[in-house]
């Protein structure tokens, strides 16, 4: 359970991540999106008040263009004009003028009026003591008597009194009724800014901090700011600005005739939004302009906030994620308590079926740590003579191992060794008996824990040792009946020779007594007395004796030959059966050939065993074979093999006269034959030697029979691996295998050509 | 007849311990005509005694033939060890010698050619077999004498 957490834990705070990232998007979104929008805003805010202040400046100056033509137009100026030009000392006159002039000045905005005649030379001003014209003034005032227009100055800042004023210059034309049509005079009308202009722009409609109203003109290569600033003094007509080193300047936007809405950086270097309109009519252009910041300002606040609730919501789900976290752990530690206590009740049951199973085992149990008890069974501690809690904790080879096999043992447990072995143990009194001591390494909990189970074998080693001594007895006894056999048989022999010698001699006296018979000079009476005793005493004595010294020798040679097998060393080796077979056919070839008979072997397996005797078991088989053949029809004799868990398993099949069953066994005795009397020939060893040969290499042979029909002996030896690059055959491939002239017959089956179906 | 060599009468010895062998042997021999002298010692020492001329009994005499029938088993010293004196000595190496056993034991007939004999005959001494092995040791039957019919010599 425990990895899943870390792993969870890694997905969960990527999806924080993630969401952390989402939320920062979506704000970071949403800021920009407001900031554009405010942007927006100021910008529609400043568009519409550069307009409202553009038509207000465009009306205030048509107003007073409307008030210039009034003057123009007014007939009645003229007159009086006219009246004080030409009265002079007129005094009437001249207050006449000014009393109108004194009104034209109060309605009309006008900060100075001044009344210039036709040769420039100032006649009147209101208000008194203000009259004087500046140069800016009689220029213009020359150039309204020639054009009779309403000339305009700008704005512009007076020499003589430093302050910035607007001059519209009107002249005054000569009543209708004069000879000269031309302007009489000039009157200058001064319009203060200050009056009605700079306050106008420099009222910002709306609550701002930084909105300013700017009207600049171009001037050559530079822009003239014409008002009084916001945010700088003494402005008006002194802050100038070459167009070329400020391109960012809106005002310099403006001056270069970019009209709408710009960004740039205002005469204080600060970021601006602003509004650009041309004020119709006028080399005059009217910035709006708000400070960036300022139009940002809702949004810091806001940006603020913002980012405040968007940490929030994040901690918030940080905080809430890591909650529920601990909760799951705890949920897991709920769990794992829960499953530790399964898992302790588990383990207790298990050592209950522990002690349950060493208690009900033969052999004692014992639990061992580094060479040391554990537990031990209650088998363990009474097989030494302890009480179990006697044994924990102690040495196991100090305490229970005898002397001569503590190394044994010590060198077993460090080595971990999990094989069967024996030593000597010692009891708690001291006493040492053999044990068998087998063990198991479990790691258990990070111990590495040894377990094992000791048996006194002492019995044991008795009954091994008793089975030992039996053994050798048995040999030897063995080795001495043999040697019996063979010196008796060999001494035997001797005086045989003497028999048989001497009968022979016998006989050939007698023959030769019988010669000597043949003449007729011995007497009749004689002669029969001699003859008979000749012919039917001695002779047919001599028969009998010299045919049972035949037998004898027989017999003796036969036993000769058997204990021969017993002296003889075997040599186990692979066997090649096939060639070995073949060399068996080869030296039977004539007598089968006489027989009229016929040999088929088959595809043999290899097996373990001695040559020469295995050919001799072989060669008595077929011997037999041809021996105990029927007369009723030609041999037939079959050799087959086949490989059956790991035994070798020949056969040898023959259509003979076959054995009864009552004989089926004592046909393996010595001496045993079939038909003593009969037309068989032999000792009856044959079959003796097989058996005798097959019990010394540990194979076994036997025969099955039917009388009539034939004969099967079987062999089994020991299986082996086939001799050089020849696989081992197995029973099914060799059913499978036809070969001309080789037919396989599956045990069981009888041979082919035998009577029996 | 006798068998010669070099036109020289063979003395043919015979080792047997066994009275009836010995006697089977010699008659054996005397009806199949040989009319060699014969002489039978009891034992290999016997034999031994008469071949390296020691003793009380008769002594070889040098320059004469001689050929040796050697029963296996005898007392004292038997076959085995008489075959091996023989031909360990320089001069009587020479002597062809015949070794009679009873048996076809095969390790026995190992045995004797182990020693260096180059035949053996199974008693019953038969003809047959006799003059085989004859052959064998080198005698070749030079001058056979026909016999007379009643074996006397010619």
């Amino acid at each position: 359970m425990r990895p899943q957490p870390k792993r969870a834990g890694q997905w969960l705070t990527l999806i924080l991540a993630v969401f952390a990232a989402a939320i920062g998007l979506i704000g970071w979104g949403y800021y920009r999106h407001q900031k554009s929008m405010l942007v927006q805003g100021a910008q529609t805010a400043l568009d519409a008040i550069a307009n409202l202040k553009v038509s207000e400046i465009a009306r205030w100056r048509q107003e007073r263009l409307d008030d210039a033509n009034l003057i123009l137009d007014s007939r009645i100026l003229s007159s009086l004009v006219k009246n004080a030009f030409d009265h002079p000392a007129d005094a009437a006159a001249q207050e006449e003028l000014l009393d109108w002039m004194a009104a034209i000045q109060r309605h009309s905005h006008v900060g100075r009026l001044v009344l210039v005649d036709a040769k420039l030379k100032v006649r009147a001003g209101i208000p008194a003591g203000e009259e004087w014209v500046g140069p800016l003034g009689s220029r213009f005032a020359a150039a309204a008597l020639r054009t009779n227009v309403v000339l305009i100055s700008d704005l512009h800042r007076s020499k003589v009194s430093g302050l910035v004023n607007m001059d519209y210059v009107v002249p005054v034309a000569a009543p209708r009724e004069a000879a000269d049509p031309g302007a009489i005079g000039v009157m200058l009308a001064e319009v203060e800014p200050e009056d009605f202009l700079f306050p106008s722009l420099q009222t910002w409609p709306t609550p701002s901090q930084t909105g300013e109203t700017l009207l600049v003109r171009r001037e050559g290569q530079e822009v003239v700011y014409l008002n009084e600033l916001r945010h700088q003094t003494n402005t008006a007509l002194n802050l100038r600005f070459s167009l070329a080193g400020r391109a960012n300047l809106p005002a310099a936007k403006a001056a270069l005739g970019q009209t709408g809405l710009v960004r740039g950086l205002d005469y204080r270097g600060v970021p601006v939004l602003a509004a650009i309109l041309p004020v119709p009519d006028s080399p005059w252009y009217l910035v709006a302009k708000q400070d960036v910041e300022e139009v940002y300002a809702p949004l810091r606040a806001q940006a603020w906030m913002i980012g405040a609730m968007g940490a929030l919501v994040v901690l918030a789900m940080v905080f809430g994620v890591r909650l529920l976290w601990r909760t799951r752990e705890f949920e897991f530690s709920l769990a794992e308590l829960e499953a530790q206590r399964k898992a302790e009740l588990a383990s207790r049951a298990s050592a209950e079926r522990f002690r349950s199973f060493t208690a009900a085992a033969f052999e004692g149990i014992s639990v061992s740590e580094n060479g040391r008890f554990v537990d031990v069974s209650d088998q363990y501690a009474a097989m030494f003579g302890y009480e179990p809690w006697e044994l924990i904790g102690r040495d196991i080879a100090a305490t229970v191992v005898a002397p001569s096999s503590r190394d044994t043992v010590t060198q077993a447990i460090g080595s971990d060794r999990e094989t069967v072995y024996e030593h000597e143990v010692m009891r708690k009194d001291g006493t040492t008996f053999t044990a068998e001591v087998r063990a198991k390494l479990n790691n258990w909990e990070g111990r590495k824990l040894r377990f094992s189970a000791i048996r006194d074998i002492t019995a044991r080693k008795q009954a091994e040792a008793e089975r030992e001594r039996m053994l050798e007895e048995l040999a030897r006894k063995n080795k001495e009946l043999e040697s019996v056999i063979y010196v008796s048989s060999h001494d035997l022999r001797s005086p045989l020779v003497n028999i048989q010698g001497f009968s022979h001699r016998l006989q050939t006296g007698c023959a030769e007594l019988d010669r000597l018979l043949a003449p007729p000079q011995l007497s009749p009476e004689l002669r029969a007395k001699i003859e008979p005793l000749l012919r039917d005493r001695i002779g047919p004595a001599l028969d009998f004796i010299l045919s049972s010294v035949l037998k004898m020798d027989t017999l003796l040679s036969g036993l000769l030959r058997l204990s021969r097998l017993g002296r003889n060393a075997l040599r186990i080796e692979t066997l090649d059966m096939d060639s070995l077979l073949q060399s068996a056919r080869d030296s039977m070839t004539f007598q089968v050939e006489q027989a009229g008979g016929r040999l088929e072997i088959g595809r043999l397996p290899p097996c373990r065993g001695d040559s020469t005797q295995v050919s001799q078991v072989f060669t008595n088989l077929l011997d037999n074979a041809l021996k105990y053949r029927s007369p009723d029809r030609p041999p037939v004799i079959r050799i087959t093999g086949e490989v059956r868990d790991g035994t070798a398993i020949y056969r040898v099949a023959d259509n003979g006269l076959g054995i009864e069953g009552r004989h089926q066994e004592k046909i393996w005795d010595v001496f045993q034959r079939l038909d003593p009397n009969g037309s068989v020939k032999g000792e009856g060893l044959g079959l003796a030697i097989v058996r005798r040969i097959m019990d010394r290499q540990d194979g076994r042979a036997w025969v099955e029979s039917e009388p009539g029909c034939g004969s099967s002996f079987f062999i089994a030896l020991p299986a082996a691996a086939a001799p050089s690059g020849k696989e081992p055959l197995d029973a099914h491939r060799l059913r499978a295998e036809p070969s001309t002239g080789n037919q396989m017959s599956p045990s069981g089956t009888k041979p082919a050509d035998s009577i029996c179906a | 007849m006798r068998i010669t060599q070099n036109d020289e009468e063979i003395t043919i010895l015979i080792a047997e311990d066994d009275d009836g062998h010995a006697s089977l042997i010699t008659s054996a021999l005397k009806e199949a005509g040989l009319l060699n002298p014969m002489l039978r010692f009891r034992d290999g020492q016997e034999a031994l005694d008469f071949l390296f001329q020691k003793g009380p009994g008769p002594h070889r005499e040098p320059g004469r033939s001689y050929l040796l029938l050697l029963d296996i088993r005898m007392p004292r010293v038997d076959g085995v060890q008489t075959l091996a004196a023989i031909k360990q000595d320089p001069v009587l190496k020479e002597l062809p010698v015949i070794m009679l056993t009873t048996t076809d034991d095969p390790q026995e007939i190992q045995a004797c050619y182990r020693q260096g004999c180059n035949c053996y005959v199974t008693k019953p001494v038969e003809f047959n077999a006799f003059t085989e092995s004859l052959n064998r040791v080198g005698l070749f039957l030079r001058v056979v004498r026909v016999p007379h019919i009643n074996g006397e010599p010619e």
